[in-house]
């Protein structure tokens, strides 16, 4: 539990950074990408709670309607939580899946359709989803090698 | 049995909790509770930017004549989404005067969007960026009035302007008057890209709002 609160705290400094100093359309989500590598190593508990405090974080950082973004990763979080993602391959074709349904959802109201024209949106969706899954996959093999580098120095192998 | 269900218990209280703060926050923008510092602060504030509005018509900025009321000062409650919004959220409704259609601009004068729906106490915009913004605006150089669309990011599209046509690159782009939410002569953006159209005998204009990536914060809203 200490270690989840220390990367809320590093994850939480990163996505202030990136959301007051970038002004592009294609803001990495750092939160994400958090959540959902949480929620495939199998913490899906946790992983929910985090994904309603990050969702707020994110909203009081970006000026949003407090909530609306917990909503977007709980619903992301629950949905994730049901795939058995072991591969990293599979991490990153869902992570880029995931983050695009993340940025199109911010585009979308029920009653008036996609406030972008489709070009722009695929467009930047597909960067945006591109940078996710590539941190995703990323941050995972740094993760791997880690555990492989730690379980080797335990077990006195060479 | 409880235990075995606690993924959807979670997820249903957190999605529960999401809402209530949901559903709170817009009361609480609704509402427009303000402690008395804060009161105070928005007063002093008014005031500046009505002094400010007064030392620009005297220093003769020719913005005098284009809005025939005083400027109303809204915060922006919510902004969806981060960069180039399409749409926001004020503290100011009905209450306060405001109407629909009205325009809202940046604290230094330029446009943002149109108030598309009002309630009491809140008002909701349509900004440049959004895809059902058409306006009709003119480049300032050559007097030509052209619409220009939102919804293709990070510039907006102004069409309709003649392959005849001497604008230029860095060409200041303002309202032209045509419409009955804009008044003639507000600022709205910058000539960035001109490409002649390949199926039509206009040009295809870039042009860069002056608006969009800086974090708004206040807008004025007068018509």
């Amino acid at each position: 539990m200490v270690k989840v609160v220390e990367q809320l705290l590093i994850v939480s400094s990163l996505q202030m950074l990136l959301t007051i100093y970038i002004k592009s359309a294609v803001v990495p989500s750092f939160f994400l990408v958090w959540l959902l590598i949480l929620v495939w190593d199998g913490n899906i508990e946790i992983g929910l709670v985090m994904a309603f405090l990050t969702g707020l974080i994110y909203d009081l950082v970006s000026h949003g309607t407090p909530g609306s973004t917990s909503i977007r990763f709980l619903v992301l979080v629950y949905a994730g939580s049901f795939l058995r993602v072991e591969r990293l391959s599979y991490m990153f074709v869902l992570g880029f899946i995931f983050s695009a349904l993340f940025f199109v959802s911010f585009l979308f109201e029920p009653a008036k359709g996609f406030s972008w024209e489709v070009w722009p949106m695929v467009k930047y969706s597909v960067i945006f989803a591109l940078i996710n899954g590539m941190m995703v996959y990323l941050i995972e093999l740094v993760i791997r090698r880690q555990r492989w580098k730690w379980k080797k120095d335990y077990l006195g192998m060479s | 049995m409880i235990w075995f269900f606690r993924r959807e218990i979670i997820f249903l209280l957190a999605v529960s909790f999401s809402l209530l703060i949901m559903g709170k926050a817009s009361r609480k923008s609704a509402g427009g509770i303000r402690s008395g510092r804060q009161v105070e602060k928005r007063i002093n504030y008014d005031e500046l930017v009505a002094e400010n509005m007064r030392l620009r018509k005297i220093l003769g900025l020719k913005e005098k004549g284009k809005y025939s009321s005083r400027f109303r000062i809204g915060n922006v409650v919510s902004v969806r989404p981060h960069v180039f919004p399409v749409e926001m959220v004020i503290n100011k409704g009905s209450a306060d005067g405001i109407r629909e259609g009205m325009a809202v601009l940046s604290k230094d004068l330029c446009l943002v969007g149109r108030i598309s729906g009002v309630s009491q106490k809140t008002s909701r915009i349509i900004t440049i960026f959004n895809t059902v913004s058409k306006i009709s605006v003119m480049v300032d150089s050559t007097g030509e009035v052209g619409i220009m669309e939102g919804g293709t990011i990070p510039h907006c599209i102004l069409k309709y302007i003649s392959r005849e046509s001497k604008v230029k690159v860095g060409d200041t782009i303002v309202t032209s008057g045509y419409s009955k939410f804009f008044p003639r002569g507000t600022r709205v953006g910058e000539v960035v890209n001109i490409s002649p159209a390949t199926d039509s005998l206009f040009l295809n204009i870039h042009v860069k709002p002056y608006t969009g990536t800086d974090e708004v914060d206040e807008v004025l809203i007068g018509e």
